[in-house]
């Protein structure tokens, strides 16, 4: 049985050329390589702006993730990174009245 | 002619939806996975430690990395994981847990100056990717 996937590379560069550790990157997608999933995306909302927030992932390992603190859950008008903590379990920020978390389903502990 | 992919989500049309309506675009790269892997950093206070991971890939990939800091407010390690870089500084006590990647290796290390003597192993993960810095 032969190979079968997906292959996309990126313009001006031929789809049917081999992949190899040094032009992977030329491609847009390879379905023989892994890649993060969106486990989650979405806005946080604190009791007060020092209460803290918190995600339960329960995912059991630590995921890759993104925190931004944001000035509203609806219509935010920035997006500001900052350095949330995460265990196995939960992601925490503890100052700001608003977020936006996005956890990539891949990691380990 | 350009050719790819795209997915929408349910309820949108693929050939009008926008980016944010699309759950996959071939439009825009993809992050495909070269390696990952876990490892730890054993840290005397006032002292450092690193590990190198060798990619070879000839160019500077994208990374992730995650790991447990020690704290110069809690005075202690943090078994929680933050994103590398980590910065903290506070009167005399500094804290510093980072990384650099060039195009053959991946160099991740930590440090912390408290003024005492605690010894401390912190865990790290990461992800390299074969996309371009």
């Amino acid at each position: 049985m032969g190979d079968f996937g997906i292959r996309i590379s990126e313009a001006d560069f031929d789809v049917n050329t081999t992949p190899t550790e040094s032009n992977k990157k030329n491609f847009v997608y390879l379905s023989d390589e892994n890649t993060p999933k969106v486990y989650y995306a979405g806005f946080l909302t604190a009791a007060d702006p020092f209460s803290g927030m918190t995600y339960e992932h329960n995912l059991g390992y630590v995921p890759i993730f993104f925190f931004f603190l944001t000035d509203s859950a609806s219509s935010p008008t920035y997006y500001r990174y900052v350095n949330a903590v995460s265990s196995t379990t939960t992601i925490t920020q503890t100052i700001g009245g608003y977020g936006y978390l996005i956890i990539l389903e891949e990691g380990s502990s | 002619m350009a050719y790819g992919i795209k997915v929408s989500k349910p309820g949108n049309s693929v050939f009008t939806a926008g980016t944010g309506d699309l759950f996959l675009d071939t439009t825009y790269p993809i992050l495909k996975v070269k390696a990952s892997g876990t490892g730890s950093l054993s840290i005397t206070d006032g002292g450092s430690d690193s590990d190198t991971i060798s990619h070879n890939l000839g160019y500077v990939p994208k990374v992730f990395i995650y790991g447990q800091v020690f704290s110069v407010f809690s005075g202690d390690k943090n078994d929680n994981y933050v994103r590398y870089p980590y910065y903290e500084e506070s009167a005399a006590t500094t804290s510093a847990f980072e990384y650099t990647v060039d195009d053959s290796d991946l160099v991740i290390s930590g440090g912390y100056d408290y003024g005492g003597s605690s010894s401390n192993t912190f865990s790290y993960f990461y992800y390299l990717f074969y996309d371009e810095y």
